[in-house]
């Protein structure tokens, strides 16, 4: 089990509060309780939505959407 | 979309979509298997998201409701995969939150910035109970590796709910076979919380849970008789109730309760330690036997006799 160590989390927060309102790209760490389920980041272009996650259940796999 | 076991180059499966007029076509590759074709009509202006990834396509209508300067913004979503589009609207509730409620039942309340990007989340409502987190930019090839190491040292996350089957032939002569999903506590509180006490609860995950039994059980006189039931509950701080349904092969969201047909008190009680994954087991006793429902510390209990032929 992946357990998220709650001041890294806010310290990266912090970091990325600023940032994601004149970035066009972002991430995200999904979780269920107390486990990471998966990470995945994603661009806005200009017509489309590029997602990449890695995903951990029912086995780790990428998965990319565009 | 393309998914890809780590490590690998080849993908496990292909999905390409084309949004031909008001209509989404897919073809999905898997492995060796034959290509699957498939189209979904939708109306315009439908937001196209993967059920399992739907936060960037959510965060585009945020943004989308936040430059507007509007308190709501609706339409329709499909979800990849799914038969049919649906419902969603996103209501702002502070300066810097908004809930997002869909058809489905799912709630999400949702920190933003003053674009509307999302920061973070909680699920207020439904069964997808996930939360998200903004972070840095990941590396995901390092990440692939990091999961994959965890999963190689036997700390995988499986199956979230796997289903699993109790069957019993000793209970007082009784066959009886129960067939459920099994969730996990994954550190979350759940009686009161997860699980509302005094609403009805699909006692599982995933598909409804089911029991099939070969003899009539006398439940404190309340006589089932042998049959194929769905089996739901009611908690409560002072009991619970176990519901019998006669619907079988629903979803565990799908509960008419116009389909019950028994209804049995349950005696709760503490568990001397935490059950981390919700167990269903029957003790089996000479003229019948005990249906336990446990999860974290918590037991509810439902003793039966078997009705003799």
């Amino acid at each position: 089990m992946n357990r998220l160590i709650p001041s890294a989390l806010a310290l990266l927060t912090l970091f990325t509060t600023a940032a994601a309102a004149a970035d066009p790209r972002g991430a995200f760490v999904v979780t269920l309780g107390q486990d990471t389920t998966s990470i995945e980041r994603y661009t806005r272009e200009r017509d489309r939505l590029v997602v990449e996650m890695v995903g951990r259940s029912p086995r780790v796999l990428r998965r990319s959407f565009t | 979309m393309v998914v890809v076991p780590p490590g690998s180059e080849v993908p496990t499966q292909i999905v390409k979509g084309r949004v031909d007029g008001d209509s989404l076509r897919t073809e999905t590759q898997s492995g060796t298997a034959p290509v699957v074709n498939s189209a979904v009509g939708f109306p315009k202006g439908t937001l196209l998201v993967a059920g399992t990834s739907p936060w960037a396509g959510y965060e585009a209508e945020v943004r989308k409701l936040t430059k507007a300067k509007a308190d709501t913004l609706g339409g329709r979503v499909l979800y990849l995969g799914a038969r049919d589009s649906e419902r969603y609207l996103i209501r702002r509730v502070g300066r810097d939150s908004v809930e997002l409620t869909n058809t489905r039942a799912d709630g999400f309340r949702f920190r933003v910035d003053k674009e509307g990007n999302l920061l973070g989340s909680r699920a207020f409502a439904g069964t997808f109970q996930v939360a998200i987190q903004r972070v840095p930019w990941p590396d995901l090839d390092a990440t692939s590796v990091a999961f994959q190491s965890r999963e190689q040292a036997g700390s995988g996350l499986g199956s979230l709910s796997p289903r699993d089957t109790v069957r019993t032939t000793n209970a007082g002569g009784a066959a009886i076979t129960l067939d459920y999903g099994r969730p996990a506590k994954r550190g979350r509180v759940l009686y009161g919380s997860l699980v509302p006490y005094g609403q009805v609860w699909r006692t599982g995950a995933n598909a409804a849970t089911q029991i099939r039994t070969d003899h009539s059980l006398d439940f404190g006189g309340t006589v089932v008789p042998a049959g194929f039931y769905t089996l739901w509950t009611i908690p409560g701080l002072d009991g619970w109730k176990l519901l019998f349904n006669s619907q079988t092969g629903q979803w565990g969201t799908a509960h008419n309760a116009s389909l019950d047909v028994f209804t049995i008190n349950m005696r709760v009680t503490q568990l001397p330690q935490v059950v981390e994954r919700f167990t269903i087991s029957i003790e089996e006793q000479p003229t019948g036997g005990t249906l336990n429902l446990d999860w974290d510390s918590t037991r509810a209990s439902a003793a039966f006799t078997v009705v003799p032929r």
